[in-house]
């Protein structure tokens, strides 16, 4: 950045139009304004400041007062207020190896009770220098720099930055203070050397970060596909536990079924098994005494019948004959009177004298006949009575062999259950496979439940496989549904993420790119001070701390207490300070240094004038007073001066005016003496 | 007395009733056939006691014989025969009570008697 030109128009004790042309060559940097105590060197410093920062301004004539008040007061007194005061800038800034022309122009005038401030800014975009001549600039008035002028200058000039390259004694004076240049240098290292554009990086980033959120609905969307997944991982996380119960159930299953085997075989050694025949044997008993008695019954029917009559065969045989006798003798009886009858129809056919003798004969025969038919005994059984005995027999017979047969088999089946009884009788105590029956009755049904609850536990298993698939399907079609939301969800986090890296990367970056300028400050402050010190030895080491406070160390190694310092050392150490920090900064901004050699010997005077101004920066702006810049050290820093000027103050209309020239030079001749 | 019923003692219902249950048959007049028989085979004459027929349990001689009615009586006359008595109606019908109640006897007091196998084995030999 260089200045042009500054106009001051009715500031302050500049009477009229004022205009100073601040160009500098490249040899010779240096423009010289020279100015006794209270000819306005401090005020033209404030013009500077309040052309560029308005408000903002430090301006040393401002203290506490309010901006209005300040502004009201810099018109100048014998100038009507209504017309106002101007200050105006022009200055050239090169971005990127484009030279850029600035006309700044701030003027204000007071309206009834109000004051009205205007900001006009023009600017050339393309200036183009041509070496050895003066080239005027086409500027444009921007609207758009005017209305938005405080933050365009903080980009091209922040005020931190021009509060440093801008400065007077009192800024050195409180330089030379420890304490205070410590803020100072922390706030120049942050500002002027662009460590605090790193921080502003970090801190736009992290507003980036801030700015990548999902809209509503697709947070929404988000948490329904998280909140699947977390249910899947729940569905998983108890599908494996009910898969190792199951395992673990089968285990037991198995022990289970291994122990009924072996209660199997001990029932089986204690004779269980015959025991268990028992029921059978019963039942076989049972049912053999049911057959006995069955065929018991059939003997009773058979009993029944006339089976005792058997026992009576001789006397039966014996009612037979009787039966014939009778029925013959009932026979005899009924012949005998048909044989009357015909005999007494024969004898009457024969002839008298045979009659006798026949009749004799047939009576005989008659009377044997009639004899048969009366029976010593008597039955008086029925006429059918051999036929009874005949049918009788007969059934005797078959009686006989039935009730012989039943009596086989009732003899067969008594044995049978005779033998029922005696297994029976083999078949162990129930007492004694009691305990072990129960056992293994209780075992049975403990492997009844375990093989449910086996079951219940697969069954269990299989329905969580289910939901699983379920939620797999579900999250699947979520996936598919959201994936855009997805994308950018991931897309958000990488920025977050990055983000996140990029500002732990710029915070390392900052604090090494702070390390290197702090490093590069102390060699160049140092380099500075052993330049414009008288005492060369004093100082061997300089460095500064974490704090960003200034050590001093000498010769021996030992810290040098700056209370030490004389008030002229001190001094030189905070034009060191800035001359450093200009050196670091790499020259790009004017200096504008303001009566700098008070409290100075002539040594130091002379160190200032030779190695300091010449040097200070591309552009110096010296305000100095007669006894600080004199004939001598005019004549020594003259090769360097590209302009001169001299603040006149006529002490009767108390006004300034600028005059080309200083005062031993040319200008001189202006001088009110 | 008349051979229309058949009455039995108080004893001989009381022995009765416990061959009923050692045997298996369940009729009176089954038993009694049995009984009346095992007497008449047995040729000894009776020792001759008085019998009371004062039971309850009284039978017609039909349930009594039975099929074979006709050939009891004319057991009983043959035994009324032998036994040299003529074969009256009162004499039949004493030679009948006399008889079922010695066979009753026989059937209690002998121990083959007491089961049906028994019982029916004294017909057949074999």
């Amino acid at each position: 950045m260089l200045l042009r030109n500054i106009t001051l128009e009715e500031f302050g004790a500049y009477r009229g139009k004022q205009s100073l042309d601040l160009t500098v060559k490249k040899s010779k940097p240096i423009i010289l304004i020279g100015g006794l105590n209270g000819c306005g060197k401090t005020t033209l410093l404030d013009a500077i400041q309040l052309a560029l920062y308005g408000p903002r301004a430090r301006c040393s004539g401002r203290g506490s007062k309010a901006y209005e008040t300040y502004l009201r007061e810099s018109i100048n007194r014998q100038h009507d207020p209504a017309r106002g005061s101007s200050v105006t800038l022009e200055f050239t800034v090169t971005v990127d190896g484009k030279e850029h022309y600035y006309r700044v122009a701030r003027s204000w005038h007071v309206n009834g009770k109000t004051l009205k401030e205007f900001l006009n800014v023009s600017v050339d975009e393309n200036y183009v220098t041509k070496p050895g001549r003066r080239t005027q600039p086409e500027l444009k008035y921007s609207r758009l720099l005017s209305e938005g002028w405080a933050d365009y200058v903080e980009d091209l000039l922040p005020l931190e930055v021009a509060s440093l390259s801008f400065f007077d004694g009192e800024k050195i004076e409180s330089l030379a203070d420890p304490e205070r240049a410590a803020s100072v240098i922390e706030s120049a290292v942050h500002s002027l050397l662009g460590v605090s554009t790193v921080q502003q990086l970090r801190t736009d980033l992290l507003a980036l970060q801030r700015r990548q959120k999902l809209s509503d609905g697709e947070q929404h969307l988000m948490d329904n596909i998280r909140a699947q997944e977390h249910e899947r991982e729940s569905v998983q996380e108890q599908l494996d536990v009910a898969e190792q119960d199951s395992k673990h159930q089968d285990a037991l299953l198995k022990n289970a079924r291994h122990k009924l085997e072996s209660l199997e075989r001990e029932f089986q050694n204690e004779g269980g098994g015959l025991f268990e025949r028992r029921l059978e044997i019963e039942q076989e008993r049972k049912r053999a005494d049911e057959r006995l008695a069955e065929l018991r019954l059939s003997l009773a029917q058979v009993a029944a019948g006339p089976l005792p009559l058997l026992m009576m065969r001789t006397h039966l045989k014996d009612v037979r004959k009787q039966a014939r006798r009778e029925q013959s003798a009932a026979e005899a009886g009924q012949v005998l009177d048909v044989l009357e009858k015909r005999d007494q129809w024969l004898l009457d056919l024969l002839p008298e004298d045979a009659r006798d003798t026949i009749t004799k004969r047939l009576e005989e025969d008659r009377v044997k006949r009639s004899k048969s038919s009366v029976l010593k005994v008597d039955f008086a059984l029925p006429h059918d009575a051999l036929a009874q005995l005949t049918v009788l027999d007969e059934v005797l017979v078959r009686d006989e062999a039935r009730a012989s047969e039943l009596l086989a088999l009732v003899a067969a089946a008594a044995e049978e259950l005779d033998q029922l009884d005696r297994q029976l009788a083999g078949v162990p105590e129930q007492s004694k496979v009691e305990d072990l029956q129960k056992k293994r009755a209780a075992q049975l049904k403990e492997l009844a439940r375990m093989e449910a609850t086996v079951a219940r536990g697969r069954e269990r298993a299989t329905e969580l496989k289910r939901r699983r698939a379920n939620v797999e399907a579900a999250l699947e079609r979520a996936h598919k549904e959201f994936v855009r939301t997805k994308v950018k969800a991931e897309e958000v986090e990488r920025i977050i993420k990055y983000s996140e890296k990029a500002r732990g990367t710029l915070e390392r970056f900052g604090e090494a790119l702070l390390q290197r300028h702090i490093s590069r400050l102390e060699v160049a402050v140092l380099q500075s001070f052993k330049d414009l010190m008288r005492k060369r030895g004093l100082v061997q080491d300089l460095r500064i701390a974490g704090d960003f406070r200034l050590t001093l160390t000498d010769s021996q190694g030992d810290t040098i207490d700056p209370g030490r310092l004389s008030a002229g050392e001190r001094q030189i150490l905070a034009v060191s300070l800035l001359w450093g920090l200009m050196k670091v900064a790499g020259n790009r901004l004017p200096s504008v240094i303001d009566t700098p050699l008070g409290r100075l010997d002539s040594r130091h005077r002379e160190h200032l004038v030779d190695r300091y101004f010449p040097q200070a920066s591309d552009q110096v702006l010296l305000l100095s007073t007669d006894e600080e810049i004199d004939e001598y050290l005019l004549g020594r820093l003259k090769k360097s001066v590209a302009h001169t000027y001299t603040l006149v103050h006529d002490d009767t209309t108390f006004t300034t005016n600028v005059v080309e020239g200083y005062w031993w030079n040319e200008g001189a001749l202006h001088v009110a003496r | 007395m008349s051979l229309d019923s058949v009455r039995l003692s108080q004893p001989a219902k009381d022995r009765l009733s416990w061959l009923k249950r050692t045997t298996g048959i369940p009729n009176w007049n089954v038993l009694c056939r049995w009984a009346l028989v095992m007497s008449l085979k047995d040729p000894s004459t009776p020792l001759v006691k008085d019998i009371v027929t004062d039971s309850t349990v009284e039978m017609s001689w039909k349930t009594f014989a039975g099929q074979y009615g006709d050939v009891y009586l004319a057991l009983l006359k043959q035994r009324c025969i032998a036994d040299g008595e003529e074969p009256t109606d009162e004499n039949v019908a004493k030679t009948l009570t006399i008889h079922l109640h010695r066979g009753i006897g026989h059937l209690g007091g002998q121990k083959e008697f007491q089961s049906l196998e028994g019982l029916v084995g004294t017909v057949n030999p074999s």
